[in-house]
């Protein structure tokens, strides 16, 4: 069942387009909303036939959700570990559901801008993800999905609470909404533990690029509500986008405070950084990852054209260890893959030229 | 040993060291759990955003009297799970066990999300609306801007969202009883 997914590999979602608003310091905007359906326990303590019949209830409906077309299913427990690592990696199951948890199954837009995570924590997670600051439009998508998929399955959902969930962080709402910024400066500047205890005392999380327990690589930052009882969805949005706003003037001015301060150092790591990816034999990915935060900075600043982020989103998303390993039929080690991902990155930078 | 202080807040002890590499320099923060939490990094065994079952036994401790007694497990007749459960994973098991667990639940939520009434739209209501007015609202903020900054290249892709989504809210009044 390798094939399940295709050439999928070789293709970049779209929401890693780079065309979004804000794209050299916003990556993606993402809205994700927490259903399960009534009637049916919580995954949990569901059997292996409920959840069997929760997928296929949704299977059944994918043709007619519109706002899934044209549609991709996925059912995890028929891929293989690189499989559904590789899915984890382009953020259309969680870590967890790659590691076990053969119940799960995911359908998603082909352009992957829309996903359905089915019986992971809650029996529906409906994601959109925008390329980006777009949360507006995540909401708009999701919302549109969530509504279709109710004239299916009738949601767990109290008058008083909202739509129920698993876990009671998610119950109202069940929403998410989370922008994944770049913040190189405030890094820089040793500035961002400051900023990030900000953040969290107004009751918003920062994670790292991966999700949840994940590093903070590459400079990246995952801004999302904490709260989901007691808001509008809208409000939420406002809020997520407000904060962000603000992160994106502290980060500027940490970059005019770098500019003035160290111009030359802050050129000379941006140019090495672009000479590495550009010349490099071994490449390992969070060197990767952390070269191309400054080229990133570097078209930030000016000093590189805009046409970099585009390959730049792709290098955060199509040399990740399953990626790689999907283009070869051997069973790669540490040290190949990290051939692999130079020569795949050397070709990039240069075919832009 | 001395106990090391946390670098965050500075009242709690770092009992965890957390490594970020960023722009080829690590840097190494030592911190309680709480404000490594809140840094986005959790110990390992914690999965959700925090730590629900710390969030119950603390508010437990804070309304228990000295004396406080076990009290006794209340099991939801619904899909049968004990309250108990609830405490070790954070997970509740069906849609009725927010009212069988009302007790102890509220509380926590309260906690949680500073409220117990839902403010966003339910099954069946359509919510497009306001969001398409405050989407329309805040496009035009960004085209301020981008006149603003003179990236009149900017200006007209957002003039352009903006007609698309007028002419998606006139769609969206035809087809709705509102």
């Amino acid at each position: 069942m390798m094939d399940s997914l295709g050439d999928r590999h070789l293709m970049i979602s779209d929401w890693l387009s780079g065309h979004g608003p804000e794209s050299a310091s916003i990556i993606s905007s993402r809205v994700r909303l927490a259903r399960n359906i009534e009637g049916f326990p919580f995954v949990s303590r569901s059997s292996p036939d409920d959840l069997e019949k929760i997928k296929s209830s949704i299977q059944r409906a994918l043709p007619a959700l519109e706002g899934m077309k044209p549609a991709e299913y996925v059912d995890i427990s028929v891929l293989d570990d690189t499989n559904r690592t590789f899915l984890a990696e382009r953020h259309l199951i969680g870590w967890t559901s790659a590691r076990d948890s053969s119940d799960v199954a995911v359908a998603f837009r082909s352009d992957e801008g829309v996903s359905i995570q089915i019986n992971e924590e809650d029996h529906i997670r409906i994601s959109s993800i925008m390329s980006g600051l777009n949360l507006w439009g995540a909401l708009r998508f999701a919302r549109e999905v969530d509504r279709e998929i109710e004239s299916f399955n009738t949601p767990a959902y109290d008058d008083r609470l909202g739509y129920l969930t698993a876990c009671p962080t998610n119950v109202g709402t069940g929403m998410r909404a989370s922008v994944l910024v770049h913040l190189p400066g405030l890094v820089l500047t040793r500035e961002i533990g400051k900023v990030i205890n900000g953040v969290s005392q107004i009751g918003l999380a920062v994670r790292g690029f991966r999700g949840e327990g994940s590093n903070f690589i590459g400079n990246l930052f995952q801004v999302s509500n904490q709260t989901t009882l007691g808001l509008a969805e809208e409000e939420i949005v406002e809020t997520v986008d407000r904060i962000v706003a603000q992160l994106l003037q502290y980060e500027t001015k940490a970059k005019e405070l770098l500019i003035k301060d160290a111009k030359l150092q802050i050129e000379d790591k941006i140019w090495r950084a672009l000479g590495i990816l550009e010349n490099s034999r071994l490449l390992g990915s969070t060197e990767c990852a952390a070269l191309s935060s400054a080229v990133r900075l570097g078209v930030d600043l000016g000093i590189l054209t805009e046409e970099h982020i585009p390959t730049l989103n792709k290098l955060l998303m199509m040399v990740q260890p399953a990626h790689i390993q999907k283009r070869t039929k051997a069973e790669l080690e540490t040290e190949e893959r990290d051939y692999l991902r130079a020569t795949l990155v050397r070709t990039w930078l240069r075919s832009m030229k | 040993m001395s106990e090391r202080q946390c670098e965050k807040c500075g009242q709690r002890s770092a009992e965890i060291t957390l490594t970020d590499v960023s722009g080829g320099e690590v840097h190494e923060f030592h911190v309680c759990r709480s404000c490594a939490r809140a840094m986005g990094a959790y110990p390992e065994g914690e999965s959700s955003g925090f730590n629900v079952s710390k969030l119950v036994a603390d508010i437990e401790n804070s309304t228990k009297d000295d004396q406080g007694e076990e009290n006794e497990d209340v099991v939801c007749p619904s899909c049968g799970m004990p309250y108990s459960e609830f405490k070790d994973t954070g997970k509740l098991g069906c849609s009725s066990c927010y009212s069988s667990f009302s007790n102890e639940l509220d509380p926590l939520i309260r906690r949680l999300h500073g409220s117990l009434t839902h403010g966003g739209r339910g099954p069946g209501e359509s919510g497009a609306q306001k969001a398409l007015q405050l989407e329309l609202g805040s496009l035009r903020t960004q085209l301020a801007d981008a006149v603003a900054k003179e990236d009149y290249e900017r200006a007209a892709r957002i003039r352009d969202d903006i007609r698309a989504l007028k002419e998606s809210v006139r769609g969206a009044k035809d087809s709705n009883d509102g």
